[in-house]
């Protein structure tokens, strides 16, 4: 017994490139899901690393919460960087002034300050 | 207006760089030099997809009706449809001025809530005015893959965000069309009536003050939306409305970022990064430069039309193709290294995928509508 799709040449080249175009979303997946954070200082973060995932580790030296429920987080190890807490998940940590914290995010700018945007929270 | 033949660098990074490194101390004379960068830039980015077929997120949807406008003729009238778009744009979101101070601030944060759902809405309508069933699946299936790869690249970490849409747009509508028009035979570019420039003119106006109010709408997503839910527009009308859709953007973002402190396109960023918060009379002064900019670019734009033009019929359309391709290539190498190549080899394929299907290419800035919408939804 065999299984056979009769297309003309036109459908299986469109079959083809389709087939192609879900194994590159299938590979992109695969990609991302391995990407290994760069582990560094919150001094060494600059401007080029925008859009990179980055992992830090310091000291909550200021917490800031807005009327929204949002939350915004000053990281210290030396240098300072604003870790801003929009997701649920991380406003129920309990996050207080002083505590050491490990941060997996991905470096992003707004109104021109790098903020690292937390995709993993650890609390020490 | 160099940075416009250069595919792949951005105005922004030259205005970010005269405001680093120049001499210049007045604040008012430098965001006035990054207003004119960005202005100049926003006519002369339109001749990378006419030369090389290569667009960015505001000018990939010009690379089909542009590209391989072979004939000196048909070139010289694409380079004027562009500039008198571009005009129009400018000159369209003008009477924003009088109305601005007093409804964006009211408009701007009671659509907010609603942002995500009435680009569903629009999206469902662009695949809805597809003809026939079949058509419609292909529709949704290609924006839905398109989609999916901008939520996969998006926030992934994989390439820095200055050069994530590089690849993707260069796969989407660069490499896509370079592969696909090995038998396409293009009529030339006529030119465009007065009516049919009066109507494009309305499209885009609805269409950027609209997504001016909305957060999180770029001039991509505005084009897209624009180009899907004005039906079926002729190459002609796509070149004028494009442009007109980009400044019309560029300069309703000047009246936002002066009434509500949003910041919403490359150039507010820069105003906002070297003046602060703008008083409204400022506002007006930076409108104003706009205007004038887009003024003398148009002109450049148009005399430059007749030299380039002749330097296109010297050079045989094959080799250019080929240079269009190795530059394409080579940005998305050197730049982007292998995920880049990833990110360019799928988005061809969905970019060759929807040619072959035979919907429109504009399906395919779902790469820019979903990852929107659910950011819109679900933040």
């Amino acid at each position: 017994m065999s299984f056979s799709i009769n297309l003309d040449r036109s459908k299986q080249i469109t079959f083809l490139i389709l087939l192609l175009a879900v194994f590159g979303l299938a590979g992109i997946y695969f990609a991302v899901k391995n990407i290994k954070p760069i582990e560094l200082e919150i001094g060494a973060i600059e401007d080029s690393m925008e859009g990179k995932i980055v992992k830090i580790a310091g000291r909550i030296d200021y917490i800031k919460k807005t009327s929204s429920g949002n939350m915004y987080w000053t990281v210290s190890d030396g240098s300072n960087i604003t870790v801003p807490i929009l997701d649920s998940k991380f406003k129920k940590l309990s996050a207080k002034r002083g505590v050491n914290v490990q941060i997996v995010g991905l470096v992003t700018k707004y109104k021109g300050e790098l903020e690292v945007m937390p995709k993993e929270i650890q609390l020490e | 207006m160099g940075v416009g033949f250069i595919p792949g660098f951005s105005s922004n990074n030259l205005s970010m760089l005269v405001i680093t490194y120049s001499m210049i101390s007045s604040e008012y004379h430098l965001a006035v030099t990054a207003v004119a960068i960005e202005i100049s830039n926003s006519f002369f980015e339109f001749l990378s997809p006419m030369l090389f077929g290569i667009g960015n997120e505001a000018t990939a949807l010009a690379v089909d009706p542009a590209y391989e406008g072979i004939n000196e003729e048909s070139f010289k009238r694409s380079i004027n449809i562009v500039a008198s778009g571009g005009l129009v744009g400018v000159l369209i979101s003008l009477p924003l001025i009088f109305f601005a101070e007093k409804i964006y601030p009211l408009v701007y944060s009671s659509l907010k809530p609603l942002t995500g759902w009435i680009l569903i809405c629009i999206c469902i309508y662009m695949v809805w005015i597809e003809n026939g069933w079949r058509k419609r699946f292909f529709a949704a299936m290609i924006f839905c893959l398109s989609g999916i790869l901008g939520l996969l690249a998006k926030d992934s970490g994989m390439i820095s965000s200055e050069y994530l849409l590089l690849p993707i747009f260069i796969g989407l509508y660069g490499f896509s069309s370079l592969l696909s028009k090995k038998h396409e035979k293009k009529e030339l570019i006529q030119d465009i009536t007065f009516a049919e420039k009066a109507s494009a003119a309305g499209k885009a106006f609805i269409a950027s003050t609209f997504a001016s109010m909305i957060s999180g709408m770029k001039r991509g997503q505005t084009s897209a939306i624009a180009l899907q839910a004005g039906g079926v527009l002729k190459r002609e009308e796509v070149l004028f409305i494009l442009p007109a859709i980009s400044l019309a953007f560029v300069t309703l973002s000047i009246l936002v970022l002066g009434t509500t402190g949003k910041i919403r396109s490359s150039l507010a960023y820069d105003v906002q990064e070297v003046m602060g918060d703008l008083y409204f009379s400022q506002t007006v002064l930076f409108v104003s430069v706009i205007a004038v900019t887009a003024c003398i670019s148009a002109c450049i734009l148009v005399l430059l039309a007749r030299p380039l033009g002749r330097m296109m019929t010297k050079i045989d359309g094959k080799y250019l193709k080929i240079f269009g391709f190795c530059v394409c290539s080579f940005l998305v190498i050197n730049f982007t290294g292998i995920y880049g190549i990833m990110l360019a080899f799928t988005a061809t394929c969905l970019g060759v995928l929807s040619k072959q299907l035979g919907v429109r290419s504009t399906h395919l800035m779902g790469v820019l509508l979903l990852p929107t919408i659910v950011t819109a939804v679900i933040l």
